[in-house]
């Protein structure tokens, strides 16, 4: 049973790091570059997916939550640890690479739009979240309150979306990368091409996590076994 | 012999901590005069000047959330550091009641001292920065009310989080800002709303509605995980 | 070409971040396994003997 995992897994990786070879081909030698933004556009096809991928994070981690307060088992907590993780270092990413791309294409580095803020504000529950888990005096007590946690930050984020969206009322919508005009030929498929391959490599590195959740704990399961008996 | 009801534990939970509030009161004095303090320190500032010169509806509205953030983040804690002090919280626990009705009774607890200091907050903040308060009060009241409710559902849950882990107000901050910052925006642009004079209008009652199916859901999440809060 | 330089750094900033995260996985995997493996035998040697 563990050798078929493991076997799912290098082929996991094997797909993964293929998908991403084709990817940054398409991004850099296929799709054609962008007449208004130049070179710096290229980002465009790395940073969105990221930012797709973390919201999926999120949904994996508000399953993995109810999960483990519903079920108890510990599996559901790994999970929702994994996507809490990723879903931080996804986000982190995010943070990073849109005031990089924005900068050259819009010449501001920030600006408080739904987006934006919403992936911040995520950012910081997402922390939080880490910060309750280690704080925790035992993997339980942890395990329980992260996933509150999860939970209400789970469901906030569309919330948060659409009350930073109304509170910005008329104002031009500034990130709309192919809002209503369709992109160019070679950048649509480059793009789709990307969200598939980050899809791979959000799966794969979620599922990494999640193994080394899994080995922690049967080590800490053996080690209480150990000092009690 | 059965368990009281859902209605009488949280009432019974409510009274208990409102009677020693009460007694003391301790943690509603200290929240006044911290909030009176911040309030000075925005004046500084802002100066009454500005608010004078941009109108009362730009400045005032997010000077006086910010204060009621802060304000609301240190009287929920207080309330709970004290159940963790006489470690009331695990007596509750093992009684036999609705888990539910411990978060409910904890809740209206709040409600009531984070009314008062909204009250007294807002008063003051006529004061200061010089606007009328009868003349907006009733619509003022209601969006209190409404996004007070909002904060301190979230603040009493993450509080009882925070009190948990040994932990005090900088976690609760941390954890609670960014999840009721729907409720925050709201709440400035209702008041702004108020203030200008014209009343809510379309897009204030729209925000007013919005916050109520807020404090809805959060309402029942809450009440849903509370009690794996309070496990040992 | 000073905007070649924001398109190098985004990218860096996303590979670094992948890579550590992935080589960090990857580390502590090996590492935890080992250990696990080793708890696992004393936890049979303490309990072998035993009779139930």
């Amino acid at each position: 049973m563990a050798r078929m995992w493991d076997r799912m897994l290098y082929a996991l990786w094997g797909v993964a790091t293929l998908a991403i070879g084709i990817a940054i081909y398409l991004v850099f030698l296929h799709a054609p570059e962008e007449r208004v933004m130049g070179p710096p556009q290229r980002i465009f096809y790395f940073h969105v997916p990221i930012a797709m991928m973390t919201f999926l994070a999120v949904f994996v981690l508000l399953v993995g939550s109810l999960g483990y307060l519903w079920t108890r088992q510990r599996a559901w907590d790994d999970l929702a640890r994994a996507a809490s993780e990723v879903g931080l270092l996804f986000c982190t990413l995010v943070l990073i690479t849109g005031p990089i791309w924005a900068k050259p294409a819009w010449g501001v580095w920030w600006t408080w739009e739904a987006r934006l803020t919403t992936t911040l504000l995520l950012w910081l529950l997402l922390v939080g979240g880490q910060m309750v888990r280690s704080y925790a005096t035992n993997r339980d007590q942890g395990a329980r309150l992260a996933a509150v946690v999860g939970i209400v930050a789970a469901l906030d984020v569309p919330i948060v979306y659409k009350a930073v969206d109304w509170w910005r009322g008329q104002h031009p919508v500034l990130f709309r990368p192919g809002a209503g005009r369709a992109l160019a030929p070679g950048m649509s498929e480059t793009f789709s091409f990307c969200i598939w391959a980050f899809a791979l490599l959000f799966a794969l590195l979620l599922a990494l996590r999640f193994r080394l959740a899994r080995i922690e704990d049967r080590t800490l399961d053996c080690v209480e076994r150990l000092s009690a008996g | 012999m059965s368990a009281p009801g859902f209605g009488r534990a949280t009432y019974e939970v409510a009274a208990k901590d409102l009677r020693l509030e009460w007694r003391t009161f301790e943690s509603l004095s200290s929240a006044i005069v911290f909030s009176l303090i911040v309030l000075v320190l925005f004046s500084f500032a802002f100066g009454f000047s500005a608010a004078r010169e941009f109108g009362v509806d730009r400045i005032v509205p997010g000077v006086v959330w910010t204060v009621l953030a802060f304000a609301t983040v240190v009287t929920v804690a207080r309330s709970m550091e004290l159940e963790r002090r006489r470690d009331t919280l695990t007596a509750l626990f093992l009684a036999p009641v609705d888990r539910g009705a411990l978060f409910a009774g904890k809740l209206v607890a709040n409600l009531v001292k984070i009314g008062l200091l909204h009250g007294t907050v807002v008063a003051l903040a006529a004061l200061f920065f010089d606007f009328d308060l009868l003349e907006v009060a009733a619509p003022l009241a209601l969006v209190l009310a409404v996004h007070a409710l909002g904060l301190t559902e979230l603040g009493t849950l993450f509080a009882a989080i925070a009190t948990r882990v040994g932990r005090g107000e900088a976690l609760l901050a941390t954890l609670l800002f960014p999840a009721s910052a729907p409720v925050f925006v709201s709440a400035v642009k209702c008041t702004a709303a108020v203030l200008s004079g014209r009343g809510l209008g379309d897009e204030g009652r729209t925000w007013l509605l919005a916050t109520v199916g807020f404090d809805v859901l959060y309402f029942l999440v809450a009440l849903g995980t509370f009690e794996f809060v309070l496990e040992e | 070409m000073k905007n070649y330089a924001f398109l190098f750094w985004a990218y860096t900033v996303i590979w670094l971040g992948l890579a550590a995260f992935l080589l960090g996985s990857l580390i502590r995997i090996r590492r935890l396994g080992e250990r696990l493996a080793r708890v696992e035998r004393e936890l049979a040697r303490s309990e072998g003997p035993r009779a139930d």
